[in-house]
């Protein structure tokens, strides 16, 4: 097994019965999904779990996915459904920018006003609606296709473009209004 | 390609989703609009702040858990185990057969006596003996001691015919039914002491209500 092999390879696998290959998935997406679900909650814990619990969903309904080759946006789709229904539960902190703070930093020496961008930037971005901020954080920091976003999110690739042009006009208008010298 | 589609392209042109002939004419349009031009270099620069300002980190250091694949059971919790549902099994027959004689203990002459039998009609003096639990015990284990018997015989057969696998399944199944052979006395208790239990409730119903309906006639 290598690092070349694509997620359709892996996928196909999987379903001979190499366990080993989901792990690959796993190790290949992880980082990806794992981010991807902390700039969206705002919250590490609640990220990591539905990160666990899309991995487990994903693995146990492999034989579902019709498409192999887009076992990303598949898995993403899944983690989305997850944290959609665990939104309408009360209690989740799920736009509590409060905790934005003591969200896991990169490692790594930072320029002279970094951390102020990065409070700005989490602040702005979890300040959209959470459909704006899904657009926005598939497109920007995981290059997803707008083919794939529409599959993970559900909806016309239409209605994808028109929120991610709308949350990119708010995210210019709020770092215009940031005080000058905050971004470097 | 007019100002609009421009600025609803731009995404697709910079993550490169645009067709060839509609990324030449996004590229002209942007050498001749000034507007456009900003719009590309603000639409990248607030990119690259977000991304910057957002940088990725490494998940969980224990990574995430996938469900260990099931060990196989042994022989001996997969005997149990089919031992657990020919128990069941027999239990099972057990009250079908209740449902199909409909026994009932009534007094005849001042003495007890159980008679079988469905509709409200008498039934013939010699459909109304008794079947007893021993009598139904002998009925299965013959009919369990007849299919280990004829067991080799079928053996033959499926050999002759050249299906390995019948024949593995068949060897398989005479092995449960020797095992079934041995072990009834403990299943044949599991059986009486629901039946015991089934006559318990039977009583009850009769001594704290009126008779049923479809009781035998003579009672």
């Amino acid at each position: 097994m290598t690092e070349q092999e694509t997620d359709k390879e892996l996928v196909d696998q999987v379903l001979a019965g190499k366990q080993e290959a989901f792990n690959l998935l796993v190790w290949r997406w992880q980082r990806q999904l794992y981010n991807f679900l902390l700039r969206f909650t705002g919250n590490a814990d609640l990220a990591k779990d539905i990160c666990q619990e899309a991995f487990l969903r994903s693995y146990l309904r492999i034989k579902e996915l019709r498409e192999k080759e887009r076992f990303a946006s598949w898995l993403f789709r899944i983690a989305v459904n997850i944290y959609r229904s665990d939104r309408r539960q009360p209690g989740l902190p799920m736009d509590d920018s409060s905790e934005l703070s003591d969200l896991p930093l990169p490692d790594g020496e930072f320029r002279p006003g970094a951390r102020e961008l990065q409070l700005a930037v989490r602040s702005l971005v979890m300040r959209l609606e959470p459909e704006h901020r899904e657009v926005v954080l598939l497109k920007v920091f995981h290059g997803f296709h707008f083919d794939e976003m529409a599959v993970i999110l559900n909806c016309p690739e239409s209605t994808v473009k028109s929120r991610l042009y709308k949350a990119f006009e708010l995210l210019r208008a709020g770092l215009e209004s940031l005080p000058p010298g905050s971004i470097q | 390609m007019n100002c609009d589609r421009f600025r609803m392209s731009i995404a697709e042109r910079l993550d490169g989703e645009l067709e060839a002939p509609q990324a030449q004419e996004f590229d002209a349009h942007a050498q001749t609009c000034q507007g456009c031009q900003v719009a590309l270099h603000e639409w990248q620069r607030v990119a690259e702040t977000l991304r910057a300002g957002w940088p990725s980190v490494e998940p969980p250091a224990h990574g995430f858990l996938l469900p260990q694949p099931q060990p196989r059971s042994s022989w001996l919790e997969a005997t149990q185990r089919w031992f657990g549902y020919a128990s069941m099994a027999l239990v099972a027959s057990s009250l079908l057969l209740l449902i199909i004689l409909r026994p009932a203990i009534h007094f005849d002459r001042h003495e007890l006596a159980l008679s079988f039998g469905a509709s409200g009609v008498s039934a013939p003096s010699n459909m109304s003996a008794p079947v007893t639990g021993d009598q139904v015990q002998a009925m299965v284990q013959a009919a369990v001691h007849n299919a280990i018997m004829q067991a080799p015989a079928t053996l033959q057969t499926a050999s002759q015919s050249g299906s390995e696998e019948n024949a593995e399944r068949l060897n398989a199944m005479v092995v449960r039914l020797k095992l079934l052979e041995e072990n009834q006395g403990s299943l044949w208790q599991r059986n009486e002491e629901q039946r015991v239990y089934l006559e318990s409730l039977w009583s009850k119903s009769q001594a704290s209500g009126p008779p049923a309906s479809d009781a035998p006639v003579g009672q």
